[in-house]
């Protein structure tokens, strides 16, 4: 990790208006609901919305700019790159959710709706969770293609397994099903960390498949970045 | 003696070995690993019949019939919920195990809605009861599972088809309670 590249990145991204904009609905949005539902429910899941602004386009816009080529032009490496821009983003969505969940609990505590230290922490650890595997698999998606076509690969290949999985599941094809849902999984992987904190069995098979996005994602970029030839002429 | 050539240089189309590239074997290694790790329990999960996951889930939900439930939310303002559901549908399935079967997600949601479950038996049975029809009939139901959140004696309603995960379904629950309450215009689904 360079954390050079990590603030760099960190302030690349809070110099978009728009982007700030998205990130204070997102986090403004959950929370004001969360208030009004008496419950923390609405911030569940918020961290998969928060990283989706904040990394997209991680590598594909420094491609189209060009910065990529003036950032090797240094003494970095590639994979040390790729693995700042993913903490970067999966370490400040988890530290903006933090924050939201701490709001929320204390806005809860003082509207005298009940609020408990292991639901606080379990919403807090989903989201992490959430981040650090959906920062991987976008940055991995940013490394393919230039500037935010990312955000189309994901959206495209997210609604297309949903609708392969419905018509699979109408017509009892279960192996794409499984595929359709291999792929929805990947392109939004989550956690329920329920077993945590004294609800049921460990879920293996959701560990395995978070667990495996992850590192599959890093490793994808990793290797993507190491084989891609950059050029002023060719990007 | 006729003069030799000088050794051409070899041109190579292989990725450049500069500084910059290094490659974690461990981590591709890692990844492989836990893909075939992935893959292998997608697959025994899968064989696993849904019946035998949906009876090893108790459904936590308190629901209530169409009737009750429509008293019950005029008393309480509060919306209902109406889960249309069948029991050979392997998602309405799957969202019973995850969803209603979890202590947390059954108590927001009786704090949220009054939950009405309304049970297609057409296949088993040939027919529905009258009131399952009408509602299915009312709300456009054409697919299991649907959840439609209500407001009692209004026209406007929510309604969203299939299964999006527990925590999906949760905050569509809790967004839609928002939208339907009275004072807020939303517009009835085509």
């Amino acid at each position: 990790m360079n954390p050079t590249l990590v603030l760099t990145f960190l302030r690349q991204r809070a110099t978009s208006p728009m982007r700030m904009i998205l990130m204070l609905m997102l986090f403004g949005g959950p929370l004001m609901l969360a208030v009004l539902t008496r419950s923390l429910t609405p911030l569940a899941g918020v961290a998969a919305q928060l990283v989706l602004v904040l990394v997209a386009g991680a590598i594909g816009q420094d491609v189209s700019s060009g910065v990529l080529q003036l950032t090797f032009a240094r003494p970095v490496s590639r994979p040390s790159y790729v693995i700042s821009r993913w903490l970067a983003a999966s370490l400040a969505t988890t530290a903006l959710v933090l924050v939201q969940v701490l709001l929320a609990s204390v806005a809860l505590i003082w509207r005298g709706a009940p609020v408990g230290a292991a639901e606080v922490a379990r919403i807090v650890l989903e989201n992490a969770a959430m981040a650090f595997a959906g920062a991987a698999v976008m940055i991995a998606l940013s490394s393919f293609v230039n500037g935010l076509g990312d955000l189309g690969i994901l959206f495209l290949g997210f609604f297309s397994a949903q609708i392969l999985g419905a018509i699979a599941g109408q017509m009892h094809w279960d192996v794409v099903a499984m595929l359709a849902r291999f792929v929805s999984d990947t392109l939004f992987p989550k956690i329920d960390l329920r077993w945590l904190f004294g609800g049921g069995a460990v879920p293996w098979a959701e560990l395995a498949a978070w667990s495996s996005t992850l590192t599959l994602g890093l490793a994808l970029a990793i290797w993507r970045m190491n084989h891609r030839e950059l050029s002023y002429a060719a990007d | 003696m006729p003069p030799t050539d000088a050794p051409t240089p070899s041109v190579t189309t292989a990725p450049r070995e500069s500084s910059s590239r290094r490659d974690p074997r461990w981590l591709f290694v890692l990844a492989a690993l836990l893909l075939i790790a992935r893959i292998a329990a997608q697959v025994v999960e899968s064989r696993r019949p849904v019946a035998d996951v949906a009876a090893e889930a108790q459904d936590l939900v308190r629901w209530r019939t169409p009737a009750q439930g429509a008293a019950e939310a005029k008393a309480l303002a509060k919306p209902v919920l109406y889960d249309f559901t069948a029991e050979w549908c392997p998602p309405c399935q799957r969202m019973k195990a995850e969803l209603f079967s979890n202590p947390q997600s059954a108590q927001v949601l009786e704090q949220m809605v009054v939950p009405v479950r309304v049970m297609d038996r057409s296949r088993e049975d040939g027919q529905n009861i009258a009131v399952v029809d009408s509602l299915q009939r009312f709300y456009r139901v054409d697919a299991f599972p649907t959840l439609v959140v209500a407001w009692p004696e209004r026209e406007e309603y929510q309604s969203t088809s299939g299964y999006m995960g527990a925590e999906g379904t949760l905050q569509w629950i809790g967004q839609s309670a928002m939208k339907v309450r009275p004072g807020l215009s939303v517009p009835v689904r085509p």
